[in-house]
């Protein structure tokens, strides 16, 4: 007998151990910066991801994937929206929906040219989505709305399609997505991919 | 020598029977419970324990069982129905859930909403488990979790929850071990009352989509759908809820309407309805546009009431004494939970 509850309790103990796989999420824990220089360009134009100056006391791997720029605030997709918030300041308009079934908000703030969409873990919101909306603002690589297929090839090169026709370019596990009409850019958006799960 | 061999044979069911009793109570133990915290997860299971016999069911996502209020069909209108909806439910789902309502019942109308339309791959496990786990095993199940795995999800994982759910004796709580085996329920005909009010404001326009042709899967499953409906002998009706966000973009109205046409189904989009029903978004929904709060909930529960009397083959039952006595006493829970929620117990 001795021997087959050695056995249920090897059973057991295997299956409470196992691990389901990695769980874990690529979220950003770092602060983000808000760097002031002076002026409210959000074109760095760089054909590699320009981190403005100043920046360097940072750790660098705070900022994974592609980031956008505005006002000197780096966002990057997956990190804490608080400090953004603080740095960029009231949206023009706000607006919260609960997550289908899931206690918490997705907020989506709204500021000129440009949307930012949030995910609640814990207490804390950290970002699923920027959008922009018009020319007014760039990614950091320089391509706003109405950019030319060539030039974002040119900055970020041959990109993946997804199923739904999006241009898609990965990075650090993330997403930068573009739409075309006919040869102009129509939409882009960054993308988390932790809510794919 | 037979009586060693005896024991032995003992011995090994004795530890059989220990080993599965233990799974099955760890099962039980670790697998969400679903009747606090996000209760959206209970709704596909309660299904099962009512009495069947139905004159519609609903199948869909939240925009049903948010959105119609069977008490409502009964009380004014006589309509025995029931919700089989669930959090984010994949028109695959809906498909699997209407063959699973087949092996109980067979229902003269069936209301599907098409929101679902705007989905063509799995989203999110969380989601799959909602609408996945509390049906029964049968072969419609099967097929729903193969049709709805997403790459990182095993079967085996549904088969036995507790390969997935065992890491969650982190964070039990004493209500995992006191609703192991009952637990209450949490719905109405599955459908979830809310009072609460929270005016749609500042809702979002749609974003720009790279294609907007709902994609072939769900297209499939709405052929599948309606096949299965006619085949059936059932009238499947196609509504959108009159929910603000997600948007519901032109091109998919179009698409639906079309759809509805050349199959000869009935299309009813809440959303081109406001004036007719009343809806006031302002104080109708609970959650700035994404659902209706009770008071909107009645508001086109009513619109579809007299739509379904005047043009469909369904007629007002409140004379089958039996139904009705059972309704009587589920129009009772119905009323004093809304007392309860209005009494500020459970407001949102």
């Amino acid at each position: 007998m001795k021997k087959q509850m050695t056995i249920i309790f090897i059973i057991l103990t295997i299956i409470f151990l196992t691990s389901c796989g990695s769980n874990e999420v690529n979220r950003i824990t770092g602060d983000v910066a808000n760097i002031n220089q002076g002026n409210n360009s959000t074109d760095t134009g760089a054909e590699e991801q320009d981190i403005p100056a100043g920046i360097e006391s940072l750790s660098q791997p705070d900022y994974k994937g592609y980031t956008f720029t505005h006002s000197g605030t780096i966002i990057a997709i997956d990190s804490d929206f608080a400090p953004i918030l603080k740095a960029l300041g009231e949206p023009r308009a706000y607006f919260e929906a609960e997550s289908c079934a899931f206690e918490g908000l997705d907020k989506i703030y709204t500021y000129f040219g440009f949307e930012i969409d949030t995910y609640p873990q814990g207490d804390r919101d950290f970002v699923s989505a920027i959008v922009l909306k018009d020319d007014t603002v760039a990614t950091n690589e320089g391509l706003r709305i109405g950019s030319s297929r060539a030039e974002m090839e040119a900055a970020y090169g041959t990109p993946r399609i997804n199923d739904n026709g999006q241009l898609i370019y990965d990075k650090d596990g993330m997403r930068l997505c573009f739409i075309i009409d006919g040869e102009t850019v129509i939409s882009i958006e960054y993308q988390t991919t932790v809510l794919d799960l | 020598m037979k009586n060693d061999n005896r024991v032995n044979y003992i011995r090994i069911i004795a530890t059989i029977l220990i080993i599965v009793s233990t799974l099955y109570l760890l099962t039980r133990l670790m697998m969400p419970k679903y009747d606090i915290g996000v209760i959206e997860g209970a709704l596909v299971a309660e299904y099962y324990d009512e009495v069947k016999g139905h004159d519609l069911i609903f199948i869909g996502d939240c925009e049903v069982y948010d959105n119609f209020s069977p008490a409502v069909l009964w009380q004014d209108y006589g309509i025995n129905s029931y919700i089989r909806g669930s959090a984010q439910q994949l028109i695959w789902q809906s498909y699997y859930l209407l063959e699973d309502t087949l092996y109980h019942e067979k229902p003269p109308v069936v209301i599907f909403n098409v929101l679902a339309l705007m989905y063509n791959e799995p989203q999110r496990e969380a989601y799959n488990r909602m609408s996945l786990e509390g049906m029964r095993w049968t072969p419609a199940k099967i097929r729903a979790i193969n049709a709805s795995m997403m790459e990182s999800e095993h079967f085996l994982d549904y088969v036995f929850p507790l390969l997935r759910y065992h890491s969650r004796w982190k964070e039990l709580s004493s209500a995992d071990f006191t609703r192991m085996f009952k637990k209450d329920k949490v719905s109405h005909n599955g459908f979830f009352i809310n009072i609460g009010v929270k005016p749609a404001i500042n809702v979002p326009e749609g974003r720009i989509l790279a294609n907007y042709n709902f994609g072939a899967k769900a297209m499939e499953y709405l052929d599948k759908m309606t096949a299965l409906c006619l085949e059936n002998g059932i009238e499947l009706i196609l509504v959108k809820a009159p929910s603000l966000y997600p948007y519901w973009y032109d091109e998919w109205e179009e698409q639906v309407k079309v759809y509805a046409k050349a199959n000869g189904l009935k299309y009813i989009n809440f959303l081109e309805l406001i004036d007719e029903t009343g809806l006031d978004f302002m104080t109708d929904t609970y959650n700035a546009g994404l659902h209706l709060n009770l008071t909107g909930a009645e508001k086109i529960t009513h619109y579809l009431g007299e739509f379904l009397l005047n043009n469909t083959s369904l007629a007002d039952r409140r004379g089958e004494a039996d139904l009705a006595t059972r309704w009587e006493e589920k129009l009772l829970l119905y009323n004093r939970e809304i007392e309860r929620l209005s009494a500020g117990l459970d407001v949102e």
